[in-house]
């Protein structure tokens, strides 16, 4: 009934000063789609920059890592490998996700952990574990995060495909709105007739 | 008189929909008016719960897959006697702690005090698992702030905690008397965790048969 009542088309208006500025009709349900998707943003970017702020300004959590000593791993010779197995464990690391850095792979990382890590791998893959299994080794251990790759399962297809789904959702709507919108300003439009059209023309003076 | 101004208002009432733009029908459907106010606001509230939710998540804890897994076996030296062996199937048969720590680890001696508070009591043994530490730091730590370990191992390369998916210390996992890991507490213990988390689960885990 509100929206019935309005005229659907933009008005220009007179501000308390008297200056001309183009108003979209108050009630326009558009107007409330565009109000909601730019707060929607607005907040976003809110969050992000908090989360940026907090983690800038707190110290490095509670628990802690360690910077002991890690003495070498006796009775697996770790080093006597050919390059193919040492190019081999450089893609794997950096296939891993580092537990305390969280945003380096193993392969990045100086922390001691991510140096124990490593070298589990390289234990695995000498005594002649596949790639996937010392995967699956970690993932046992470390859970799902420790692969820089989620895995495509049914938990993960909102991970993988979430943003495309959204993507497109979002181009549908803005397409939509552009297209209504273009058929009210259409219709709002008024028509010159032939007479009226060489009048304006004439007044311009063309 | 009055029958004619009736007839002008139907007849303005049925013009309506035709004065309306043709690219705009769906107004006039009530339902699609609502679902066009309603679905943006439930998106918006939608987010907004998402949000407030992400406000009180830490990222930084990860949570234990070995929740409800057997405990991994390791075999370590004792700390104390470093000729000694502990492995995790010694301990079956009771519900205990383990406690991972280290005397370089700053919050393990904020812990501390609650584990030793926590010993008094001997309700629980508490294993403590000394990481990637050397033994003589850690036993001289031990010395200076308490000891509240039924029994300490000694994990110097860090491969045994590897198996328990230890990312840092302190860590605290609960098992149970069949040796099945039923809860870690990451970061350290306070009071307020050990009362109103720990001592329940133990509690509960040490009636079970």
């Amino acid at each position: 009934m509100f929206v019935q009542s309005c005229p659907h088309s933009q008005k220009r208006s007179e501000s308390a000063l008297g200056v001309g500025f183009k108003v979209k009709v108050v009630c326009d349900a558009r107007q409330y789609w565009c109000f909601n998707i730019f707060f929607a943003t607005f907040l976003a970017a809110l969050h992000v920059a908090l989360h940026v702020a907090l983690i800038s300004v707190l110290p490095l959590q509670a628990s802690a890592e360690p910077s002991g000593p890690a003495p070498v791993v006796s009775g697996v010779a770790l080093t006597s490998t050919t390059p193919e197995m040492e190019a081999r464990l450089k893609k794997l690391e950096t296939e891993l996700r580092c537990q305390v850095c969280m945003n380096q792979t193993l392969a990045e990382s100086p922390s001691g952990l991510a140096g124990d890590m490593r070298r589990e791998i390289r234990i695995l893959a000498v005594s002649g574990k596949t790639d996937e299994e010392i995967k699956t080794f970690l993932q046992e251990r470390y859970g799902d995060f420790v692969l820089y790759n989620p895995r495509l399962t049914i938990k993960t297809y909102l991970l993988w495909f979430g943003p495309f789904v959204l993507l497109f959702g979002g181009g549908v709507l803005l397409w939509r709105f552009a297209r209504s919108r273009r058929a009210t300003l259409e219709a709002a439009a008024p028509m010159l007739s032939a007479e009226d059209a060489k009048r304006a023309k004439d007044l311009l003076g063309e | 008189m009055e029958d004619a101004k009736v007839a002008e208002v139907s007849s303005v009432a049925a013009a309506a929909p035709q004065q309306m733009p043709a690219s705009l029908p769906a107004k006039s459907n009530g339902l699609q008016k609502a679902w066009r106010y309603f679905l943006p606001l439930a998106i918006f509230f939608g987010l907004l719960g998402f949000l407030y939710k992400g406000l009180s998540l830490d990222p930084r804890e990860l949570k234990s897959v070995l929740i409800n897994k057997p405990v991994p076996d390791f075999t370590l030296p004792q700390l104390h006697q470093p000729n000694k062996t502990l492995s995790a199937s010694e301990m079956k048969g009771q519900v205990w702690l383990l406690n991972v720590w280290g005397s370089w680890c700053v919050s393990c001696r904020y812990e501390h005090p609650v584990l030793n508070e926590l010993a008094k009591q001997s309700v629980v043994p508490i294993v403590g698992f000394s990481w990637k530490d050397r033994p003589e730091d850690a036993t001289d730590w031990l010395k200076k702030y308490g000891d509240p370990y039924t029994l300490s191992v000694s994990d110097i390369d860090g491969r045994a905690a590897i198996n328990f998916g230890v990312y840092g210390a302190p860590e605290t996992f609960v098992i149970d008397k069949a040796g099945m890991i039923r809860y870690k507490h990451t970061g350290p213990i306070d009071e307020t965790a050990l009362r109103t988390i720990l001592m329940p689960l133990i509690r509960d885990l040490q009636k079970a048969s």
